[in-house]
């Protein structure tokens, strides 16, 4: 469905001094309006938002869990700015965070080489210039990381698994070094033993680097096994907030309670 | 670093029918062969006439000679390197312009959107013919123009192309993802996108070059464009009609071609098709 969203007056700001925080959201709303109008008359809104906050701490992976179109998408869209009109105020210790996205088929040019593909972050960046050295240096550090072979470095994306994609997205998204990204689905794609890999190197990734990372999964098992803390989302609006243990232990919500028991986590 | 570096003949062995793609390459080096010749050196100059009118194949002059008495096989190269020149020059304005117009409004859409493609649109509702004929009639008779003209008429099918693949695949993440990262829009229609566009304007190239050449031998057929005594294929075959019984040649030198031109680039274009197709 074509759909735009509707201009608001919200805020966005990065570089902010959060503390202890790397993103503070709060009071969002996304409205989105069908494009088509139809004999002039105007449709309805729709809303996708409805009055979400957020937090996301230094060194935290936060879970944000729930079913499809219940607004995950958006709010990430949001939060990295790709949404622009919003109501509502988003604070960002850094620069806009990067993402990696669900396909990654999708997610990497398919005319690019992977070596270019991990150079363009450094090429395009705004907060400082990289010289040739520099990049080299960088990239076969962030290589080394993600646990990618230095020999795909000269192949095209459709020449590589799955798997090895999902690494590269990984890569490009944190080659600048950021404190914060966000993870969109991003083993959701993969067979289940390419899944556990990704998540161990995830997982790694935030103990290495200490990154925090907003992580959007509808799988709540997969959430369990890397998040600290989950957000449970549903028509545009956060049922639950808590730590992972205690949100598996003891949900407060019907909805929630379903969720598990669909997943297998509860009787 | 061990890699794959993929070549041409690699893509192009990749195909799924790369024996169409040589087929027709083959044909296309026979005539380009025919006009690099012409470029160093033809038999006699294509303007020239001689007593000798009418005449025959024979030693002296492969092709025969027409009712002025000039050297055919000449006239078939220089009037080849007309034509070929007028298409690549229509090709180039028409694609050129086309790629950029519709990257622009593809990427950005909106107002601009609707307004360049209702222009486009209205361009589009003119036959080639027609346009070029008008253009001619203002601006003079000559090849120059008449590749203008056609380039220009070329312009909205470009358009409409690269337009509609940059609607389809400005959604996609790795264009998502590339805006992100900080490229500027420049660089994400240019760099990021164009690359990925290749294939459908290939094959569109293939199929326009062939209008080209068609377009401008009939133009020449019907007087329009290169001027006597300078020669063309489809003035030469005009100028032929009347002696074809008795000097086939005269026809049939520049018939084939462009009847060459056009199998040649039809068929590398057939080669290519399928593969453009599977590419999403």
């Amino acid at each position: 469905m074509a759909r735009i969203s509707v201009p608001m007056g919200g805020i966005f700001e990065t570089e902010a001094s959060l503390g202890d925080r790397v993103l503070e959201a709060s009071g969002l709303d996304v409205f989105y309006r069908d494009r088509t109008k139809l004999l002039g008359r105007r449709n309805a809104l729709t809303q996708a938002l409805h009055d979400v906050s957020l937090t996301v701490g230094r060194g935290e992976i936060v879970g944000l869990c729930g079913e499809s179109g219940c607004g995950k998408t958006t709010l990430s869209k949001a939060i990295c700015g790709i949404i622009r009109d919003f109501d509502g105020q988003i604070r960002l210790a850094g620069e806009r965070p990067q993402m990696v996205f669900q396909d990654p088929f999708g997610s990497l040019n398919p005319s690019k080489r992977i070596g270019w593909l991990l150079e363009e972050p450094l090429r395009v960046d705004r907060a400082r210039s990289w010289t040739p050295q520099e990049r080299e240096r960088r990239i076969a550090e962030v290589v080394r990381q993600v646990e990618l072979d230095e020999t795909l470095l000269d192949r095209y994306p459709d020449e590589l698994s799955g798997g090895q994609r999902q690494r590269v997205a990984i890569a490009t998204a944190i080659m600048r070094n950021p404190t914060f990204i966000i993870a969109d689905e991003p083993v959701s794609a993969l067979d289940v033993t390419i899944q556990a890999q990704v998540l161990s190197l995830l997982r790694s990734l935030h103990e290495d680097m200490g990154l925090s990372m907003l992580f959007i999964s509808h799988d709540l098992r997969v959430v369990y096994q890397i998040c600290d803390r989950v957000l449970i989302m549903r028509q545009g609006r956060i049922l639950e907030e808590g730590d992972v243990a205690s949100v598996y232990r003891n949900p407060q919500h019907e909805y929630t309670k379903a969720l598990l028991t669909a997943a297998g986590l509860r009787a | 670093m061990a890699g794959t570096r993929r070549s041409l003949r690699q893509t192009i062995d990749r195909l799924p029918s790369p024996q169409v793609f040589w087929a027709g390459f083959a044909i296309m080096a026979a005539v380009v062969a025919l006009v690099l010749v012409g470029l160093v050196w033809m038999p006699y100059k294509p303007t020239a006439m001689s007593a000798d009118r009418l005449q025959g194949i024979s030693a002296a002059h492969w092709l025969g000679t027409d009712k002025m008495g000039r050297d055919i096989l000449s006239r078939v190269m220089y009037g080849s390197r007309v034509t070929l020149m007028v298409a690549l020059g229509t090709m180039a304005i028409g694609a050129g312009t086309g790629v950029l117009v519709g990257a622009v409004t593809g990427f950005y859409g909106g107002l601009l959107d609707e307004v360049v493609m209702r222009v486009m649109d209205g361009l589009f509702a003119f036959p080639n013919v027609l346009l070029a004929l008008v253009f001619v009639s203002l601006f003079g008779s000559s090849t120059m123009h008449v590749m203008w003209a056609l380039g220009i008429a070329f312009i909205p099918s470009f358009t409409r192309v690269v337009r509609s693949e940059y609607v389809r695949i400005k959604h996609l993440d790795y264009v998502k993802n590339a805006r992100l990262q900080g490229a500027s829009d420049a660089r994400v229609i240019f760099v990021h996108m164009l690359p990925n566009v290749r294939g459908v304007l290939l094959s569109n190239v293939m199929i326009g070059f062939n209008n080209a050449v068609l377009a401008e031998a009939g133009l020449s057929f019907l007087g329009i464009g290169s001027q006597p005594p300078y020669a063309s294929l489809g003035q030469m075959i005009s100028e032929a009609q009347e002696i074809f019984f008795r000097v086939p040649t005269a026809v049939l030198g520049p018939g084939i071609v462009i009847v060459a031109m056009v199998l040649g680039f039809s068929l590398m274009g057939e080669g290519i098709r399928p593969a453009t197709q599977s590419l999403d």
